[in-house]
């Protein structure tokens, strides 16, 4: 093995090539980084402003130490963050996609939640720099790169017999040559990662996964390039770099495509931002209805606040947060319908996953990443779970028509943005 | 004596098309034997079955023992008396004369080799060529290269396909030399070759290699005209 390193290792453009890949691997995983860096500081920025935004409200609002419960529900806007994991870097997935601090107050969730569900064009197309991407679509490359000529290159020196009949054994001299370029393949992608992980303390388990998934998908393709590659009639690189470009092409392109359009086609998904405007619609409708149709409907959702005082004025905050209120009990089936849908999608996902693996990769990398489909309908429950604890903690006032006072106020709940990562 | 190859009714097909018929071939220690053949003759076939290298695309009897070492039975112990020099040296470019002959002599199970410089300093490789790229070096360098590793694998048998071929007169005559110097300390060589001049200076034999048979050639320098050496290659004299 140390005479074929040696041989790999005196070739200046191969060792640019191994120099270039690692560079791009330590910068893949610098960008993700300083992705995760910026999520963090904004989400660090918000939660500072936000407590100083609840204090100044008190003290614009408050009269003789109460508040007004209507106004803390339509003024006072509440923080979700989507706090990334520790190693989300690896993978940013949908975070960049989706909302890192999400503006909550009373009024109806799904409005609020599916508002900014328009993607960013760009980010979609290309998807981010990280290491997930950079492992998928150029460690293959790399690998077609080193491994397409095993054959072929010493054949067109003429020296293939030569070193046939000087070999042990041609299986072994061949076994050796493609795992010590595997090596260093590997080694280009991996040792990054361990670096990056020891600089800044990271867990191990993960790391051990990440380290993993990188070697078996390496793996993967050495097998299938050296495999192409030393058959017995691979005497033509060009042809051979052509085949396995073209495996390439087909395998980290062109069917996960496919795939993606046929899963869209299978598992049809309304679109968020459909949710946001019907919701929008339920709620301008609710305006020109008598107010029983909506008070009626919500007293039998809430039966403990049905002897609440009618509303007999043109306006009255209860009346308000219950058409806010009734708009996502409407929309409740066609948001479960969605969710199902993302489900079921990420379920054949993962099915395909068995068949390739550079969505195996993606998704696996992902998981380790927490920025996965799953952790994304998660932190969702957690900003529903949220918006529940703020409607039980502001309707009684709301409804009993009580003050709301300081204190209460002050006893807000607080989104926890760790919970999505316990 | 055991002899140091001795090739034993050797018959070869490809793609049911016959390229030699019941071969019989020896070479004893300390003598050159030349084969020599037009194109196509099966001169290098002839190579590859001695080295054991032919694939599955073709049908072989006969036997075939390197120092006495049946090349079926134990391919590793008989390729290992042995070195191959093919028409191209086949030396990395990228790596200096004793960096090629040490990842080469890696990749063989060879037991005991001789120090490198004093082979390269016996192939007549000038010294302040051994640490430069083999890039830099003529054909006739790197043929040396070759023929150190030779040396240096203590090889008891050398094989040499098309040695002269690219090869200045003075390269030529050096190499010759060195075929020579092999012969004097013991090795036995195969030279297949279309210098029939070069061959008939080193060899203690030449050989016809035509229809697939080895018959042995009967000229002196003198007959060498270009009318004779037609009619040897077409098999009339």
């Amino acid at each position: 093995m140390k005479h074929e390193f040696k041989l790999l290792l005196k070739q200046r453009s191969m060792v640019a090539l191994l120099l270039l890949s690692l560079a791009l691997t330590a910068l893949s995983l610098l960008n993700g980084w300083q992705n995760i860096q910026h999520i963090q500081a904004q989400i660090s920025h918000a939660q500072h402003e936000e407590a100083q935004r609840k204090q100044d409200f008190v003290h614009l609002h408050q009269h003789e130490g109460s508040l007004d419960a209507g106004e803390v529900g339509y003024y006072v806007f509440h923080h979700a963050y989507h706090q990334p994991a520790e190693w989300s870097f690896i993978a940013l997935g949908n975070r960049l996609v989706t909302p890192y601090v999400q503006r909550i107050r009373l009024l109806g969730l799904q409005g609020q939640l599916y508002d900014g569900e328009s993607h960013h064009p760009e980010y979609v197309m290309l998807g981010s720099f990280d290491y997930a991407f950079w492992l998928v679509f150029f460690s293959p490359l790399l690998c077609i790169a080193l491994l397409h000529d095993l054959k072929a290159s010493e054949h067109q020196a003429q020296r293939l017999l030569f070193l046939q009949s000087l070999a042990t054994s041609p299986k072994h001299f061949w076994f050796k040559r493609a795992l010590t370029r595997a090596l260093l393949i590997t080694a280009t992608f991996t040792l990054p990662v361990l670096l990056f992980a020891v600089i800044h303390t990271l867990s191990v388990l993960p790391l051990l996964q990440v380290l993993a998934i990188s070697l078996l998908y390496i793996l993967f393709w050495t097998i299938l390039c050296a495999a192409f590659s030393l058959r017995a009639r691979a005497l033509n690189a060009s042809f051979n770099a052509l085949a396995l470009a073209s495996a390439w092409l087909l395998c980290c392109v062109v069917l996960p495509n496919l795939a993606q359009l046929w899963l869209h086609q299978q598992f049809p998904l309304q679109d968020g931002s459909q949710i946001a405007l019907q919701h929008r619609q339920l709620v301008h409708g609710a305006w020109d209805l008598p107010k029983a149709d909506t008070l009626e409907p919500f007293y039998a959702l809430y039966p403990q606040w049905q002897h609440s005082a009618p509303v007999t004025d043109r306006f009255h905050w209860k009346w308000y947060f219950a058409f806010q209120h009734m708009a996502d009990v409407r929309l409740q089936a066609q948001v479960t319908a969605r969710e199902q849908s993302l489900l079921q999608r990420d379920q054949a996902t993962q099915q395909l996953g068995l068949l390739l693996p550079s969505i195996w990769v993606q998704r696996s990398l992902e998981n380790v990443a927490q920025s996965n489909v799953t952790h994304l309908l998660a932190h969702r429950q957690h900003i529903t779970a949220f918006h529940s604890q703020l409607r039980h903690a502001i309707y009684p006032a709301l409804f009993d028509e009580k003050p709301f006072t300081v204190e209460a106020f002050r006893q807000l709940p607080v989104f926890d943005s760790q919970h999505t990562h316990e | 004596m055991t002899p140091l190859l001795t090739v034993n009714q050797l018959s070869l097909q490809f793609a049911g098309r016959p390229i030699l018929n019941a071969l019989n071939l020896t070479v004893e220690t300390g003598q050159v034997v030349s084969v020599l053949g037009s194109n196509g003759a099966g001169k290098s076939t002839l190579l590859k079955s001695i080295l054991g290298l032919h694939d599955g695309r073709v049908t072989q009897t006969g036997a075939i023992h390197i120092a006495g070492i049946d090349l079926v039975q134990a391919r590793q112990q008989a390729l290992s008396q042995l070195a191959y020099v093919p028409e191209q040296p086949a030396v990395y470019g990228h790596l200096s004369a004793i960096e090629n002959i040490r990842y080469f002599l890696s990749l063989g199970a060879v037991s005991q080799t001789l120090d490198i410089t004093t082979c390269l300093s016996m192939a007549g490789l000038p010294e302040q060529a051994w640490q430069r790229p083999c890039s830099d070096y003529s054909k006739g360098m790197k043929q040396k290269v070759m023929l150190a590793l030779a040396l240096a694998k203590q090889a008891r048998l050398l094989l040499l396909d098309e040695p002269n071929s690219g090869l200045d007169p003075q390269a030529t005559e050096e190499l010759n030399q060195l075929i020579l110097q092999c012969k004097q300390q013991g090795m036995g060589v195969l030279v297949v070759t279309h210098d029939v001049l070069s061959a008939m200076a080193f060899s203690d034999r030449l050989l016809m290699l035509a229809n697939g048979q080895l018959s042995p050639v009967n000229l002196d320098q003198q007959a060498l005209t270009l009318d004779n050496l037609k009619r040897l290659y077409q098999g009339q004299l």
